[in-house]
């Protein structure tokens, strides 16, 4: 199957003295990517200086990273090692630069609730133990047993352990996606394409770098993904499906699920095939894994269903009464994306879907086998993945998550057809063709990727931003809380303080104190003790800005937008009440304890 | 690239004793520094996975391959993870170090018994020595760029931080002490003045000069039975000279809770 069913070109680089030639004349493909890591990070710096020419800077960079990538990945002359050596510095250099962004402190919210977790385990030394900041998380492990038996052993802080793991973690998945392309057995060539098509998902370069729990369990999602098409290609034991898709099920809720559905899938397409007597065995696999899922998640995370719940709810709703007037929130501050980052995102989506279509039918009139070709429809979830983007309230971020896996099935017609355009003996209009999608396909959901443009380069402050929202004055408050909150104190205060102080501290963030916020003296003694909060955190800058993820304050949902920035008066009440001690003051933060409302 | 059958190497298999030394070690005196670091990271991401495919005779050395090995060892640590907590093994430094020693001390002597006559001893294919020569100056090229893009990423951040002029007054105590601290991180020497007011006591006013960096601390003695409606328990004005009003100020009213009541 392997060789008539491989794109053209794949199985015919021979290697002659023309080829030798050719190897040698992509050696700097990987200086020419560090370099673009260099260019990003001077980006960063003179943004943090606030010099002009940062993002041209940064921009520069991106390219010089990406560019040779492609080319190598897809051109017909280069070493499979090659290939994914490439694609292994393009994934760690994406970490490299995530960690460059922040490089003394974890200040993404979802990372922040995962440090929550790793601290617990390393002050119980023990497993699930509650975790108010995200009450799911201490059921799926993976990610915190990993970062905290670094930390344990080597002595390194926990940011550097969840750092380094993180890191290894992204260059893993895609070594993963790789190892998972090659057994499909159309080739390394493919492979690669597959691989880099791969990482043209949005929420690659930067999210899947972090300290989050499905960065350490997609690995293992596509490992698992790996083994059930080897059961199909090689005739391996279905059973070796198992110790990815357990390592999947312990680490993140979603993945778990998922993995086990990518092997199910697989079971249902092999039918009808030659290589139908290994769809029972797959059946079987994903049944297991599904039943070990469902158990996993009864016994250890009951809360993981309501969890995922929501986004699915969203999801579902959005196709029953779209929200089209999710521009966000950035946009409706004056802080949308530039226009060419706009049309270039949308161009990318565009040019991904007629490549995804294009693909496969040209797979699907190859001579690979009957399994393999309807598998290139299964990339179908791309455009269903899009219309929640465009339809759902928080269609961008969920639709960016959903690509980590959809991606794996797009891959597969997209890679196929770069392949087969840039095939032996392409004319250069093929050659073009072939860099032209793969480099419209990158540039796409590298501009509209996470970190968004009104944060993407570091320095300047935001209220109720991502990083942005965690300067020195934020930091050293959260200090200041960690010496002197006692375990368990209950805290209300703006959505970025409160993930760093749920992440870093012992307290206990309220995400139901907005009201207390916009209440008058009355009400807010009254949701004081009804709350019975011990801390309140006041960050003035709030009464300065409107919050540019649209909301202040954590669980603050039917406040409505905020036309102006949080009201001054409401702010200063604090200040002036007699019952509040002020028990410290940095400028533009103060900290309040609060309990002689409620203490008396 | 991973078609070939792979090999056992000895070389490996000492390695891996020696990391389970290097974590005995680790477990027995819970060494800090040099110690730490690169080899328990090795240890730990790359011991179980290479130590596996050695111990199997299926040891290969390609980037496809130590991806695998890597994934491995990180699956194991996982499952190594949830067996100490079933068994009531609580997950500290000399645990980890124990466990994952006995781990490699055993793949380790797994790959140097299970060594066969005819495995194939490990052989490099000669390399030019211009591609040689070529290839150390892609890599330290590369090193170079990696190196200074983490230390301008690194140095920029701090003088970021640096940048962001604020003094810190802050209060933590018991019912019957507080410390009252100052901290500078105004980018320079600052000159203050502090009031401080205790109920029933006349209020102090203490001027210094603290340095960029530099913290001022001191120890008032409190009484909050005599804090009254008006009277706070504790307050403190901070004013920075030079500057017209208050600069920093705090109150207290009652002594910080030092845990949540039970009722």
């Amino acid at each position: 199957m392997a060789a008539d069913a491989a794109p053209a070109g794949e199985a015919a680089v021979a290697p002659t003295r023309r080829t030798h030639v050719k190897v040698r004349s992509w050696w700097l493909t990987y200086p020419v990517m560090t370099a673009g890591a260099l260019a990003g990070c001077v980006g960063f710096a003179m943004s943090r200086a606030s010099v002009a020419g940062a993002a041209p800077v940064y921009w520069l960079g991106q390219i010089a990273l990406l560019v040779p990538c492609i080319v190598i990945c897809i051109r017909r002359t280069a070493s499979a090692q090659s290939r994914l050596l490439a694609l292994q510095l393009l994934a760690a250099l994406q970490a490299l630069l995530a960690w460059a962004y922040s490089p003394e402190r974890f200040r993404f919210p979802d990372e922040l609730q995962h440090v929550r977790s790793a601290r617990e385990i390393l002050l119980s030394g023990h497993l699930f133990s509650a975790n108010p900041a995200l009450p799911v998380s201490p059921g799926f492990p993976g990610l915190e047993i990993v970062t905290t038996a670094v930390k344990q052993v080597s002595g390194l802080s926990l940011f550097a352990a969840g750092i380094i793991t993180a890191s290894i973690a992204h260059v893993l998945l895609v070594t993963a996606v790789f190892a998972w392309a090659r057994a499909l057995r159309l080739g390394s060539r493919y492979a690669a394409a597959c691989a880099l098509v791969y990482g043209f998902a949005p929420a690659f370069p930067y999210f899947d770098a972090l300290f989050t729990y499905s960065a350490i369990a997609l690995p293992f999602f596509v490992l698992a993904a790996r083994m059930a098409v080897r059961v199909v290609t090689y005739r391996e034991s279905a059973l070796l499906v198992l110790p990815p898709l357990f390592v999947a099920i312990v680490s993140h809720h979603l993945t778990g699920y998922l993995t086990c559905g990518f092997v199910g899938l697989v079971a249902v397409l092999v039918r009808r095939s030659r290589h139908a007597a290994t769809a029972p065995q797959l059946a079987r696999a994903a049944t297991v894994g599904l039943v070990g899922a469902a158990g996993w998640t009864a016994a250890f995370a009951p809360h993981a269903y309501n969890y995922l719940l929501t986004p699915t709810r969203v999801a579902l709703l959005a196709l029953v009464s779209p929200n089209l007037d999710s521009a966000g929130d950035a946009a409706a501050l004056g802080l949308p994306a530039p226009l060419w980052q706009r049309l270039i995102g949308i161009g990318g989506s565009i040019v991904m879907l007629g490549a995804a279509y294009a693909g496969a039918r040209m797979l699907w009139r190859s001579s690979a086998a009957p399994w393999l070709r309807r598998f290139g429809w299964a990339a179908v979830a791309y455009p269903a993945v899009l219309v929640v983007r465009v339809l759902a309230a928080d269609g961008p971020e969920i639709s960016a998550r959903l690509l980590l896996y959809v991606m794996l099935l797009t891959s597969i017609p997209v890679g196929y057809l770069l392949v087969s355009i840039w095939a032996t003996g392409a004319s250069r209009r093929r050659v073009a063709i072939a860099l032209a999608i793969a480099l419209l396909a990158a540039a796409g959901p590298t501009v509209s990727a996470t970190p968004p443009s009104w944060e993407r380069l570091p320095g300047e402050f935001h209220v109720a931003g991502y990083e942005s929202g965690v300067d020195a004055q934020v930091s050293a408050t959260v200090a200041y809380a960690e010496k002197a909150f006692f375990p368990g104190a209950t805290v209300a205060c703006d959505r970025m303080l409160c993930s760093l102080v749920a992440g870093e501290t012992e307290s206990t963030a309220s995400n139901v104190a907005t009201k207390m916020f916009y209440a008058d003296n009355i009400v807010r003694h009254a949701e004081i003790g009804h709350l019975a909060l011990d801390y309140v955190l006041v960050d003035d800058r709030i009464a300065l800005q409107r919050p540019v993820t649209g909301l202040y304050f954590p669980g603050e949902g039917d406040t409505g937008p905020h036309p102006r920035p949080f009201p001054v008066d409401r702010l200063t009440a604090f200040a002036v009440d007699p019952l509040y001690s002020r028990v410290y003051d940095n400028g533009p933060i103060q900290v309040y304890d609060v309990t002689r409302v409620w203490l008396g | 690239m991973d078609n070939g059958a792979g090999r056992r190497s000895a070389a490996i298999a000492w390695a891996l004793l020696l990391l389970a030394l290097v974590l005995a070690v680790i477990a027995v005196l819970g060494a800090d520094g040099w110690l730490g670091g690169l080899p328990t990271v090795l240890a730990i991401f790359f011991g179980p996975g290479v130590g596996w495919q050695n111990a199997r005779g299926r040891l290969r050395f390609n980037p496809e391959a130590i991806g695998l090995a890597v994934a491995t060892s990180i699956g194991c640590v996982i499952v190594l993870g949830l067996a100490m907590n079933a068994v009531e093994l609580s997950l500290t430094r000399a645990h980890w170090s124990a466990v994952l020693a006995i781990l490699l001390a055993a793949l380790g002597m797994r790959g140097l018994v299970g060594r066969r006559r005819d495995d194939i001893p490990h052989t490099r294919p000669a390399v030019p020595a211009r591609r040689r020569a070529m290839a150390v100056a892609l890599t330290a090229t590369c090193v170079v760029a990696v190196t200074g893009s983490a230390l301008i990423a690194w140095f920029s951040q701090q003088h970021w931080l640096a940048r962001q002029h604020y003094t810190e007054l802050y209060a933590t105590g018991s019912s019957e002490h507080q410390r009252v601290t100052v901290t500078n991180h105004e980018g320079e020497a600052i000159g203050y003045r502090a009031r401080i007011a205790v109920a029933g006591q006349a209020a102090q006013v203490v001027s210094f000069t603290l340095n960029d960096g530099s913290t001022w601390s001191r120890v008032v003695a409190v009484d909050p039975a005599r804090a009254t409606a008006d009277v706070p328990m504790l307050e403190v004005e901070l004013v920075r000279i030079g500057v017209p009003g208050v600069y920093r100020y705090i109150r207290l009213v009652r002594p910080q809770p030092t845990a949540q009541p039970t009722f």
